[in-house]
């Protein structure tokens, strides 16, 4: 039990970068439309809390979380999204908890909805071995018309989730990777992986969703922030 | 292939451009400032943001996201105030600090995250007879929490978890599984504190027992409880990481019964009628959860240990009928109707007791038994979910 | 999300789940040896030993399970060895002489051993299994993430073995959205000679 559970933790990383690598059929990012409805004259966005970790690959592969990135990349990632936004005549504002039970409990289902349908879309139409024929030829999901409470609650036309785990190797990992490349064993390197979607808040339909993997990208600094952010955006309706 | 080559040439990209980024980051492989010596964390005190404690508190604040809104925790108010009230009592200025989520969980546990997240399973409360066997535990948590173990064991381990698997082992302590494969198991390789650890927690845990006036010799009593469990069970030995974790009974038995004589109160106390009166009526379901695990020989032994005490003997024999029912192995349904029909009119045998020996008397081919028991189950409870298929069985048998 | 993706992907690489999901449409199609149904418009679906998931969205959004006669000691459910360490050892198993309030207790029994919360049967009626005499009943149960969710099974023993069609998905929105759909599909199912 034991041994297994030490060769799952080893295996995990490689895995998951194997995941990333496998030949994917679709790669995205997805659209449902080219620019977002403007007929409110006043466009709001709201950013649900945005998951974000970051950590640092040591040589021994363990991923130590680093609190302090964290939280700057919270706030670089944050302003990113506003300024990226901004430029895009569109309004970002912050998910406020609502004071009501109730209504605090249905954005928590919907919130854990949304992780339902994400997860579903990570799976089922990046990852090829688990596509779904029936949506072979177009993207379609839905969160369904339940929203709508989300959105009179924080007065938001679409809500934004966004997602990003990212890891950095420290100078002894980068080491051992160049060692590694030269001989060509492929030492997973501080791995970027997170997607963002974004919700039509009066149908429920996921109307955009990119996933990002790359292995390269800095949440650390806002220039690099930016750069990330800029990515991770693709194709965002105008 | 496409992709294959991205990341390649990715990967050359961080090569090349790492040397500015990591050139002015601290020439070892951990984060932050070198270890400090293990003083006692301090009443509202916060690891400095840059340090490694930091990440793992920001982990746990990341976990005790997931508790809060999972489908496990209980949200009895009666409950979670006792088990709040004990913690209280015993951790005195860290009271505040300490945020104590019940889960609904078979077997027993309680854990503690760095942050101050103190999670007990239901299951315990079938192993603490009183308040002062609880108060043993929860101390023993909270011993581990203000002598930092957990940034302790994060350094130590040799073979390290990722970030993804400490998350995923602090929800599997908790009970909230991460995902399908957090076990028991997996969570003691990942999660375990070393011996000396828990040796520690003991000592601290018996010292805040004796300071709020509890009897001491109540947490050797609970581990005569918990080794009776065991008898006879040699899958649950091997498989069970608690015991593999933790130093011997034996060892603890000795050692908290030495620190009871030195530290024991005057009037020491147990609370044990506080204890049964809020837990009475939520026994019978902890005891359903333990069978769903379907452990026979574990659950045999508890319900041994408890029937003794439990002032709701119906209830136990009805569940140890339950459980010959459920083993169903040659001669389990006879066993099963002998322990419902010694349960049958004693306290705490509840309705559904008729339902279950019905069905036990249909696998025997006593029909007019079966359908009379049936009967008499719809008497008592008319408006059960399951009525309208139990009287097209009596109606199939007649 | 991350971590969702990395349980999933190890679960399902080494549960050897590279089956994958194939297209089932038109007019009738069999499930397992001794069963058929005619789906309503086109599905996903995926064979794990004696169950067949089907859905539309994927399982976490909506699973149709049919369950194509377990035998007496099999679980409901296949456990694939990634997910369970002993996968048939502690699995709640179906016996040949269970009555339908111990089947709906054999379903609780095994979604709790999955991971779900709460989980709760009402309303067990007899009623059709297609054209057969059977039993229904009513589940509500919370995923491991908290997502509420709801679903019914239908279900018959026939020779000694158990049929089942539970139909599962969240609480908002999905469970309604293809209840009617799926309760026209159960009517069709039918025992083949």
């Amino acid at each position: 039990m034991i041994r297994f559970a030490a060769a799952l933790k080893r295996a995990a990383p490689v895995i998951a970068l194997a995941f990333l690598v496998a030949g994917c059929a679709t790669q995205g990012p997805f659209a449902t439309a080219e620019k977002l409805d403007r007929r409110a004259a006043d466009l709001k966005i709201v950013l649900m809390p945005p998951d974000i970790t970051l950590s640092e690959l040591t040589v021994g592969g363990v991923q130590e979380v680093n609190a302090e990135w964290t939280a700057s990349a919270k706030t670089y990632a944050q302003q990113a999204l506003q300024s990226f936004l901004q430029q895009r005549n569109t309004q970002l504002v912050a998910y406020k908890e609502p004071e009501n039970a109730g209504a605090g409990h249905m954005h928590e289902q919907l919130i854990k909805l949304h992780e339902a349908v994400g997860g579903s879309i990570l799976l089922h139409q990046y990852f090829q071995p688990l596509q779904l024929p029936t949506k072979k030829d177009k993207f379609s999901w839905t969160l369904g018309d339940e929203v709508q409470a989300l959105g009179r609650d924080e007065g938001a036309d679409y809500a934004l989730f966004v997602h990003i785990t990212d890891s950095y190797s420290s100078p002894g990992r980068v080491a051992a990777q160049i060692l590694g490349a030269f001989i060509g064993v492929g030492i997973p390197g501080g791995v970027q992986v997170g997607y963002a979607s974004l919700v039509d808040l009066r149908t429920g339909e996921v109307i955009w969703f990119n996933r990002l993997a790359r292995a390269s990208g800095d949440l650390r600094k806002p220039d690099a922030a930016r750069a990330t952010i800029d990515v991770l955006m693709s194709k965002f309706p105008s | 292939m496409k992709f294959a080559r991205t990341i390649g040439a990715a990967l050359a990209a961080v090569v090349l451009a790492a040397a500015p980024a990591w050139a002015d980051m601290t020439d070892h492989d951990g984060p932050g400032e070198p270890p400090k010596p293990f003083e006692d964390l301090k009443p509202s005190e916060r690891p400095a943001p840059s340090s490694d404690e930091a990440g793992l508190w920001m982990l746990a604040d990341r976990a005790e996201q997931q508790i809060k809104t999972s489908g496990a925790v209980v949200r009895d108010p009666a409950i979670n105030a006792y088990v709040r009230g004990v913690v209280c009592k015993l951790a005195g200025p860290y009271c505040g600090d300490i945020r104590v989520y019940v889960v609904r969980h078979a077997d027993y546990n309680a854990s503690m995250m760095p942050n101050g997240v103190m999670t007990v399973w239901t299951g315990l409360f079938l192993r603490t007879t009183n308040e002062a066997q609880l108060a043993a535990v929860l101390g023993h948590e909270i011993g581990h929490y203000v002598r930092r173990h957990a940034v302790q064991r994060q350094r130590d381990l040799i073979d390290k978890a990722g970030a993804n698997m400490i998350v995923g082992s602090m929800l599997g302590a908790a009970g909230i599984p991460a995902g399908p494969l957090v076990t028991l198991a997996l969570i003691g390789s990942v999660y375990s504190y070393s011996r000396d650890n828990e040796r520690e927690a003991d000592e601290v845990g018996a010292r805040l027992m004796a300071g709020a006036g509890y009897d001491v010799r109540e947490a050797a009593a609970l581990w005569t409880n918990i080794v009776a469990e065991r008898k006879d069970d040699d899958e649950e030995k091997s498989k069970s990481v608690f015991f593999a974790t933790h130093p011997e009974p034996e060892e603890r038995q000795a050692k908290l019964e030495a620190l009871a004589k030195e530290l024991n109160p005057a009037e020491p106390v147990r609370h044990e009628p506080e204890f049964r009166a809020v837990f009475a009526l939520h026994l019978l379901g902890y005891l359903r959860d333990e069978l769903n695990l379907r452990h026979y020989v574990k659950f045999g032994n508890l319900l041994d240990r408890i029937e003794n005490e439990n002032p709701a003997p119906g209830e136990i024999k009805f569940m140890r009928g339950e459980m010959y029912r459920l083993r169903a192995k040659e001669g389990d349904d006879k066993k099963a109707l002998e322990s419902y029909t010694a349960a049958e009119g004693l306290h705490g045998a509840p309705h559904e007791l008729l339902r279950s020996l019905g069905v036990v008397q249909s696998h025997l081919g006593d029909k007019a038994a079966a359908r009379e028991s049936y009967g008499k189950y719809l008497e008592l409870e008319p408006d059960a979910e399951d009525r309208e298929v139990i009287r097209v069985m009596i109606k199939q048998d007649e | 999300m991350k971590r969702f993706l990395i349980l999933a992907t190890v679960a399902l690489a080494l549960g050897g789940c590279a089956n994958g999901f194939s297209l089932v449409a038109g007019e009738r199609a069999k499930i397992g040896t001794a069963m058929s149904v005619a789906p309503e418009g086109a599905w996903n679906r995926q064979i794990l030993g004696n169950n067949e998931i089907w859905t539309l969205d994927g399982p976490a959004l909506q699973t149709l399970r049919f369950v194509a006669g377990a035998a007496d000691g099999e679980p409901l459910m296949p456990r694939p060895s990634a997910t369970f360490n002993e996968p048939q050892k502690d699995a709640p198993k179906f016996h040949d002489n269970m009555t339908p309030p111990e089947v709906a207790e054999l379903l609780v029994a095994t979604f709790t051993q999955f991971g779900a919360n709460n989980t709760e049967t009402k309303g067990l009626k007899p009623a059709k299994f297609g054209v057969d005499e059977g039993f229904r009943f009513e589940i509500a149960f919370t995923a491991r993430s908290g997502l509420e969710c709801q679903g019914f099974a239908v279900g018959r023993i026939k020779d000694k073995k158990l049929y089942m069609a539970i139909y599962t998905a969240p609480k908002l929105f999905f469970y309604e959205r293809d209840r009617g759909r799926v309760d026209r599909m159960i009517e069709t199912l039918r025992f083949e000679a």
